[in-house]
């Protein structure tokens, strides 16, 4: 049991570490790398607590296999999602909604122009009215 | 009524397959949270590549301080609860009830903690409402992902303490062998709740601090 326990605690100092690390490496000025180390960080934590405190590295083969397909799938909904946000700007109007284009009432979608014009004709018709 | 017999349920021929049961159960249970909460990374990772600076200011907003005190806290206890499985695989009476009880206790000092700043944090109007201080307007999206996500983890855990707190003083009382199967499914499931939260603490309290 003790030496069992002084496996464990030594796993606990070092996910403990690891946080102090990462905290304090928020601090510094580390450009588009912080996000990377951050969740860098955060996924060698997940792993320590799922192969030792969760024991998948001493479980039989179909159990690891379940807990793997539960990341396959997130990695397919993930891949899915961004395959659509990333390739926006192909398009020969890029669709992307820049920073600040959300509004108290929603989202402001960018309109194609042949509703702009129509929008636009309402507003003139209204202002014209008074 | 010997201690295996008690442990054994139907239909499982033995205890090893039981075991293994359980395990497995429980981790494809937990694969369906592993989609659950991957809905809600994934609006993050959204709207994070859609409006960063927003993210930024957002998150140096929020007090680290209890977020990494409350992720420390976590990981102490998920340390704890190794320690009665541990007890529970040698059949230890005393060991199983001490130490589920000292993770219930690390959980609840959790949701002390996590009590303390969502205070402050409607103290300083940081819930996306007609009094939200942070521009730009976006900001409120992280926010709305903070108190959803945190809200919800904050569930799990509660459910955690629960089941923990039972099981523990089950086990105390004599009313459940300290081999019962449901000990692993417990433990499963908290260190899974400390997973997603290790996280969570990095999608929410580490961006945007060094500027």
């Amino acid at each position: 049991m003790i030496s069992i326990a002084l496996r464990y605690a030594g796993v606990w100092i070092l996910l403990l570490l690891l946080l102090i690390a990462t905290a304090g490496s928020s601090y510094l000025d580390l450009g588009g790398k912080g996000a990377v180390l951050h969740l860098g960080v955060a996924g060698l934590q997940v792993l320590l607590v799922w192969l030792l405190f969760m024991n998948l590295l001493g479980s039989k083969s179909v159990i690891r296999l379940c807990a793997t397909s539960a990341l396959l799938w997130i990695s397919f909904l993930f891949a899915l999602t961004f395959s659509d946000y990333f390739t926006r700007g192909w398009n020969e109007r890029p669709t992307r909604y820049p920073e600040g284009t959300a509004t108290r009432s929603g989202v402001n979608l960018p309109l194609k122009p042949s509703n702009r014009n129509i929008s636009e004709r309402i507003t003139f018709r209204l202002t014209e009215r008074g | 009524m010997n201690e295996e017999s008690s442990v054994l349920r139907f239909p499982w021929p033995n205890i090893a397959r039981q075991r293994e049961g359980v395990a497995f159960g429980m981790w494809t249970f937990l694969g369906s949270e592993v989609l659950f909460f991957g809905g809600l990374f994934l609006s993050y990772a959204v709207y994070r590549t859609l409006y960063p600076q927003a993210f930024d200011t957002g998150s140096a907003a929020t007090d680290i301080f209890y977020g990494t005190v409350n992720t420390a806290i976590l990981l102490t206890s998920s340390f704890l609860m190794t320690l009665a499985l541990h007890g529970s695989e040698r059949g230890s009476r005393g060991i199983v009830a001490t130490f589920m009880l000292a993770t219930a206790a690390f959980g609840l000092a959790f949701l002390g903690v996590k009590g303390l700043e969502y205070a402050e944090d409607i103290d300083k109007h940081l819930v996306p409402g007609p009094h939200f201080p942070l521009h730009p307007e976006t900001t409120r999206l992280f926010f709305a992902f903070y108190w959803v996500s945190t809200g919800i983890h904050a569930i799990h855990l509660f459910v955690g303490i629960v089941v923990t707190i039972f099981l523990g003083t089950q086990v105390a009382r004599e009313k459940m062998t300290p081999k019962s199967t449901a000990i692993e499914a417990a433990s499963l499931y908290w260190h899974f709740v400390d997973s997603i939260w290790i996280v969570l603490y990095a999608l929410i309290y580490l961006p945007g601090r060094s500027a």
